[in-house]
């Protein structure tokens, strides 16, 4: 796990009730869950992590599964309270007019732009100008580290379909990054290879 | 302008980038926008969010067998305070922590210090039977005499209270005379020992001022002291009471003790089995009982002893305990 223990020994501690066992878990997912529920525009994020996380904890004790089926299952868990929220609302959430001028910022190390000068501001507004389908798609590949496979059981959709999804998200990203800024592309390719394996 | 080759190429490029591998170099320049995006969005979610008051809960003390359902508790807001058990709930549950608790303290304590607390428990214990009149006979009269002793020394010590030095001898005069004024009703001068052994303690005196206007005068004897104690508790019992004077005195008996007119009543022999019967009778129902009321009284006396409220309880408990071992004697 990321916080260096062993999974099993966590999993069984969490499903015989023990506290730290949970906030073990809490540390480690409730991060990725949060933002996701955030950048799906959940206008209350932190009580809808909260929720999944008592959902989570109460219904551990019937969970099988390695760490990468725990997150899956959290996020499951995590998208149909999302679902539920937005029904309770009675609307779609929010979307942004204007997807954001992501590019117009950008220039140079592409990276440190990245993590400088895009704020969560703007990823929410580009999450936002993707259709709700695809931003669940991306940002469960992104957020979760699910497979297709994976993202496809937390949807409740075909693997062929998730695939659709992925790739007309990246599409209409690309496309909304390139309209902001043409050059975007030649800046990045001009040097080395950026996008090495960055933290895994 | 983007085409299907650009499209799988940045599909490749993405799933190479999620994996950890180098992202390949054709797919470098198309996928570039798209790895900013990935990593602002990884950016975005690196603090835990901020967990409601349920899910709080749950972090600190885990999931217990009994917390069923919490779930039933997040429609509350986040900010909003814990809800707090009723006040007769946390009442019951602290007094069902307490016994264990003392028990646990007591058993922790040094072997000293348990003797100590059973000897106490104990000593207020048949204090309380004591009181109560249900010892048997033999020590009830003992206990009777030492308790009649030490009431019996007390009186002088209020006595001087405020009195100077000067006053002594002239206020020795009056204390006999509160004495024997309540007895003497019918002959507050002549009390001989008969009328005090047959007579008991009159309706305005003390039961300790009776015994110890007898012992002033040489009268009192155990058996005199005890049958006229056993006849004060049959009359707080409501019970028949027990005939007092044959006993101790056989000369001139004065036995009407009810009716308190002096006359004499003939034929104790007659009277004995009367008395006896019933006496036989209580004392079994007495050993019956002895087990309830002495535990009942054991717990008061100790409370009284301890004086705080644990006291109290243990010494109930305990003193329970204690007039069950009677009950079986």
């Amino acid at each position: 796990m990321g916080t260096g223990l062993p999974f099993d020994d966590v999993l069984h501690a969490a499903q015989a009730g023990g506290a730290w066992a949970f906030e073990v878990l809490y540390r480690d997912l409730s991060p990725s869950v949060t933002g996701y529920l955030r950048l799906h525009g959940a206008v209350e994020p932190d009580d809808l992590a909260s929720e999944t996380f008592l959902g989570v904890f109460t219904g551990l004790a019937g969970f099988t599964g390695d760490e990468s089926d725990l997150r899956a299952w959290v996020f499951t868990i995590a998208h149909r309270r999302l679902v539920d929220d937005w029904r309770r609302r009675s609307r779609r959430p929010q979307v942004a007019d204007d997807p954001g001028d992501l590019a117009e910022h950008l220039g140079g190390d592409v990276e440190e732009d990245a993590l400088v000068r895009v704020g969560a501001e703007k990823v929410e507004r580009m999450c936002s100008g993707l259709p709700a389908d695809q931003r669940s798609v991306l940002l469960l590949r992104i957020l979760a580290d699910l497979t297709v496979e994976q993202v496809a059981a937390v949807l409740g959709r075909s693997v062929a379909s998730v695939k659709a999804l992925q790739r007309r998200g990246l599409r209409t990203l690309r496309d909304r990054i390139e309209a902001a800024s043409p050059d975007m592309g030649e800046k990045v390719g001009a040097g080395a290879n950026p996008y090495g394996p960055s933290r895994r | 302008m983007t085409t299907a080759a650009d499209d799988a190429a940045v599909e490749d490029a993405f799933e190479a980038y999620l994996a950890g591998r180098p992202v390949p170099d054709g797919a470098a320049d198309t996928f570039a926008g798209v790895a900013v995006f990935s990593e602002a969005v990884r950016a975005t979610a690196t603090t835990p969010g901020r967990p409601n008051a349920a899910l709080a809960e749950l972090l600190v003390t885990g999931l217990l067998t009994d917390q069923s359902s919490p779930s039933a508790r997040t429609a509350r807001s986040a900010g909003s305070p814990p809800l707090r058990r009723p006040a007769r709930v946390r009442i019951r549950r602290r007094t069902a922590m307490f016994f264990p608790a003392l028990v646990a303290k007591i058993l922790s304590a040094g072997a000293v210090a348990q003797a100590c607390t059973g000897a106490g428990v104990a000593l207020v214990a048949f204090t309380g039977a004591g009181a109560a009149g249900v010892l048997p006979d033999p020590v009830q009269s003992t206990f009777t005499s030492v308790v009649d002793g030490e009431t019996t020394k007390e009186a002088p010590v209020q006595e001087p209270t405020g009195a100077p030095a000067d006053e002594t001898p002239v206020e020795e005069a009056p204390v006999q005379e509160p004495v024997a004024a309540p007895v003497g009703v019918d002959a507050p001068v002549a009390l001989t020992h008969d009328t005090w052994a047959g007579q008991g303690p009159a309706a305005d005196q003390s039961f300790g001022d009776w015994v110890s206007y007898g012992s002033e005068h040489g009268w009192a004897d155990g058996a005199t002291v005890s049958c006229w104690a056993h006849h004060r508790n049959d009359e707080r019992k409501g019970r028949e009471v027990t005939e007092c004077g044959t006993v101790a005195a056989p000369e001139g008996t004065d036995d009407s003790t009810e009716a308190g007119d002096g006359s004499e009543v003939e034929a104790p022999e007659v009277e004995a089995p009367e008395v006896e019967t019933p006496e036989d009778a209580e004392t079994a129902q007495r050993t019956e009982d002895s087990g309830r009321s002495g535990g009942s009284s054991h717990g008061h006396g100790h409370g009284h002893g301890n004086g705080n409220g644990n006291g109290y309880n243990s010494g109930g408990e305990r003193g329970g305990d204690s007039g069950k071992g009677n009950g079986r004697d």
